[in-house]
């Protein structure tokens, strides 16, 4: 499909080429933007803030854009994917510049740390853990951050943020499924990787996307181009019994996990 | 081939499929699937076991970092394999990016989910789906005319961007389920912005309700208790609540198991 606005662009009239996108876009814009947010403040920030980064540098990325064009290639997804990047931008930016984040200033202390370091930093839970510990609290056991750490996620999936805030962190497992020390949680990641060595690379991320990251069996199939979700649950199928045969190799049995 | 090798193996009186199996395991409502495995010791280990294997891989998650670094494939990179479009050799290193990345597959989970939702509202929605057109257009508008006035220092004591008040009605859509499907596990319509509340009814083909749900999301998981039979016509719609004592009703959608569509 022709794109109308990079004739203008490249023939220097930036601000006409910057209408013509808008108007083709916008509505993909805003509709990709309240998928993480309802909240009309929040809408329109967010949406500024992309109009922003899309006219930085003398329009540098629809620039770039502009030279990739093809009329095959439907802009819709790359643009999906600069709302998510910006969206989590903008809030990391905002509430990485406060004292204490608006979502977490209702927190107990030990949660309003773990929001930080997780939610606004990018840390890894172990991580958290880790820092957590060597600055305020050297006794804290690793299942009591767990607990914490659930906690959390709890009032921040309840905050009116909520959907945001999922995308700037992984849900933690569920106790039973941690990890009772971050030592272990390693040694299962090793086991894990041994498990499923035999699997192509797509099969292993179609297990990632399905079981960890939850992704539609819909989407894995058509992300990773599989005819039909009976490949994915095929695929989920072998890897599971592959990680059971490994940890029955190992003599682990379940509930040692 | 590999499926019938899977099946040949594991299965040796009719238990449910893989493609049953799986999502059941880790936590699908599936009414069938269920009396099965009630009664079947066989699927019962089974289950357990891929559970503890699934919780194994969930456990990973907490080593996994969600922010970029300098190997995180651009926009158009994730983009482009999302929509098929890398080369082997472009796509194999992005493969194995993924793999180790929970931030890049975060783009690609909301990426694909996105281009999803997208392509069953523009099969679906017909004359509805305009209605957005007009306080979308506005707001675009609205905060056009603020990006394009003088910007001076950025201090946040600007008149905020604010959307106009939205006085259209809009209902909800219907996007799954629609017509004939192998099976129903969630009922999903699309959002009205500021809605308090949704209401979803299910109908028999005779017109006399079956189920009803109240909710604030966008979807609602059928209960076991509903079972729903092969080859008969169900109804459904959703109301969504926009003020108080006022809804706003989808049209009426029909969908079956199995089967060609009417």
């Amino acid at each position: 499909m022709a794109e109308p606005w990079i004739a203008p662009l490249d023939t220097g009239d930036s601000e006409r080429a910057w209408d013509l996108f808008v108007e083709r876009y916008r509505r993909l814009l805003f509709g990709a933007i309240r998928r993480y947010t309802g909240e009309p403040d929040d809408v329109m920030d967010v949406f500024a803030h992309v109009c922003e980064a899309l006219r930085k540098h003398d329009f540098a990325r629809l620039r770039r854009c502009a030279t990739m064009a093809d009329p095959t290639r439907p802009l819709s997804t790359w643009l999906v994917a600069v709302v998510h990047n910006l969206t989590v931008d903008w809030f990391r930016h905002r509430d990485g510049r406060r004292r204490v984040s608006a979502v977490a200033a209702s927190l107990p202390p030990h949660q309003q740390r773990i929001f930080e370091y997780v939610f606004v930093q990018g840390h890894s839970h172990v991580e958290a853990y880790e820092l957590l510990r060597s600055r305020e609290a050297p006794q804290l056991l690793f299942g009591e951050f767990l607990a914490e750490l659930s906690a959390t996620y709890r009032a921040v999936r309840a905050s009116r943020r909520g959907n945001i805030l999922g995308e700037l962190a992984l849900d933690p497992p569920p106790v039973p499924d941690a990890a009772p020390d971050p030592a272990i949680a390693a040694e299962q990641r090793t086991l894990l990787a041994r498990a499923l060595d035999d699997l192509s690379p797509d099969d292993r991320l179609a297990v990632q996307l399905y079981v960890v990251d939850e992704m539609p069996a819909e989407h894995v199939a058509h992300v990773l181009g599989y005819a039909t979700t009976k490949t994915v649950y095929n695929h989920v199928y072998r890897a599971l019994g592959a990680i059971r045969s490994h940890l029955a190799q190992a003599g682990i049995r379940g509930g040692d996990l | 081939m590999r499926e019938f090798i899977i099946r040949s193996l594991h299965v040796t009186s009719p238990h449910p499929a893989p493609e049953l199996l799986v999502p059941y395991a880790l936590g699908a409502k599936d009414a069938t699937t269920a009396r099965h495995v009630a009664g079947c010791a066989i699927c019962r280990t089974e289950i357990e076991e891929m559970q503890q294997a699934a919780g194994l891989l969930r456990g990973s998650v907490l080593l996994e970092r969600r922010v970029e670094t300098p190997e995180c494939p651009d926009e158009f990179v994730l983009a482009d394999f999302v929509d098929g479009r890398l080369s082997p050799e472009a796509r194999a290193p992005v493969v194995a990016h993924l793999l180790t990345c929970a931030r890049c597959r975060g783009v690609v989970t909301a990426t694909s989910g996105f281009a999803a939702d997208a392509a069953a509202l523009s099969r679906g929605a017909g004359r509805r789906w305009r209605r957005w057109s007009l306080p979308l257009g506005l707001a675009a508008a609205a905060a056009l005319v603020v990006l394009l006035l003088p910007r001076g220092a950025d201090d946040g004591s600007s008149p905020g961007l604010r959307e106009p008040t939205d006085t259209s009605v809009v209902a909800p859509l219907p996007i799954a389920p629609r017509g004939a499907v192998p099976r129903v596990d969630r009922l999903v319509w699309s959002s009205v912005p500021r809605v308090e509340r949704y209401r979803l009814r299910l109908y028999t083909g005779d017109g006399d309700v079956l189920w009803t749900k109240e909710t604030t999301d966008t979807s609602v998981t059928l209960p076991n208790s509903v079972v729903l039979s092969p080859q008969v016509t169900y109804f459904w719609k959703v109301e969504a609540q926009t003020e108080w004592k006022r809804w706003v009703a989808s049209d009426l959608v029909e969908f079956r198991l199995g089967g060609p569509s009417r």
